[in-house]
């Protein structure tokens, strides 16, 4: 088991994090503090440090590792380019999504893909499809619920322990690579992420988390079980288009809750959208701290859901 | 705190039923094309049915205030 790959790239992620919280640059407001203190938005330049280590030095020539660590760095530069300079909207989605239909199309990703409790996929239309669609669907899910401070990189470490059960119990190295990978790295940027915040995520780290995240996904064997790890971040995404009748920009939409004195509240002014932190502060309003802990304890839960449903996989 | 475990049970509780559905239908049709169409007939409904519960727990909260 290669663990070199991952240790020098925590160091350098880490090495990099603590750089940027002391340039002080590309900042932007902490809206949730009294005092709406200004906070560096480029956590995603720490993993964009991590991603090419983690690649070049395990297997760079698999496919694999071709699909699951380039496509989070393609991702990441353009995230990173939007919170420096604000990318065409246009531009950004077309790069995103086009380099992973190129690799696709030119046969540099994997063409089978295994959804357990269902079956085994090598058909070229639907695993391109399930492809695609898995990076649109996780990248902006993740991106979504990107909105109180720690909750995406905790969310992907307990994400990332999902498919290394599966494969320690698989005896699968790879799996366990790539989980260990995006365990190490989401831990990395939680420590400078978690309440109170010292660097933002940005959509640069959003988007490589939500890639990665699409990556546990597709090539560890663990789809289904990843799904249920990520419950939480399908449940707002669905709220948030179903209630706002598509998707739009956040400045489009009506805000789903207020702040008063530092505590949380359903908006009821309009209609607003529906979203996981309205959710949370329905039946009891609460401050950042409280939604930040209902939002820990939502992905705990779903990881026990999901580490159920391996077992019952193994019965049936 | 209380609304967000009930998602999470029923979401999971529906997505168990939907893929042992497809599973069941991948062995019968053994072809991707129709169990695709299905598929995603299934998890639209799926999302859907999860916004009307929380439509239906968010009224029931704001009658409640």
């Amino acid at each position: 088991m290669e663990l070199l790959p991952i240790v020098l790239a925590a160091i350098m992620e880490m090495l990099v994090l603590y750089m940027v919280t002391k340039c002080r640059c590309v900042l932007a407001p902490d809206i949730h503090k009294a005092n709406h203190p200004l906070i560096p938005k480029i956590g995603g330049v720490g993993l964009l440090a991590a991603l090419p280590i983690l690649w070049l030095l395990w297997s760079p020539l698999s496919k694999v590792a071709l699909a699951f660590f380039t496509v989070p760095l393609v991702m990441g530069i353009v995230g990173l380019l939007d919170d420096i300079y604000s990318v065409n909207e246009y531009l950004r989605v077309g790069i995103s999504f086009g380099y992973p239909v190129l690799l696709y199309a030119f046969g540099l990703m994997p063409r089978l893909i295994y959804v357990p409790l269902i079956g085994r996929f090598s058909d070229a239309l639907l695993v391109g499809a399930i492809t695609l669609a898995s990076y649109i669907v996780f990248s902006n899910a993740v991106n979504m619920l990107d909105v109180v401070n720690g909750v995406v990189p905790f969310s992907m470490v307990t994400i990332s322990a999902v498919p290394l059960i599966y494969g320690l119990l698989m005896h699968d190295q790879s799996t366990i690579y790539l989980s260990l990978s995006s365990m190490a790295a989401s831990a990395v940027l939680l420590v400078f992420n978690a309440y109170p915040a010292k660097v933002f995520n940005g959509n640069g780290g959003t988007h490589v988390l939500g890639a990665l995240l699409s990556g546990l996904f597709l090539y560890t064997g663990a789809s289904t079980f990843v799904l249920i790890a990520a419950l939480p971040y399908i449940i707002n995404g669905v709220l948030i288009i179903f209630s706002s009748r598509g998707i739009k920009g956040r400045s489009k939409l009506n805000r789903p809750t207020k702040v008063v004195d530092g505590v949380v509240y359903p908006n009821r002014e309009g209609r607003g959208v529906l979203t996981l932190v309205r959710m949370i502060v329905i039946d009891k309003p609460s401050n950042e701290v409280g939604i930040i802990k209902s939002i820990y304890i939502a992905f705990t839960l779903s990881l026990a859901l999901s580490l159920i449903t391996i077992l019952i996989w193994r019965l049936i | 705190m209380r609304t967000i475990i009930e998602l999470l049970a029923y979401s999971w509780v529906t997505l168990l039923i939907m893929l042992l559905i497809l599973r069941f239908l991948n062995k019968a049709l053994g072809n991707p094309v129709p169990l695709l169409i299905i598929g995603l007939v299934l998890i639209i409904s799926w999302a859907a049915s999860i916004y009307k519960l929380s439509e239906l727990l968010d009224k029931h909260f704001s009658r409640k205030d």
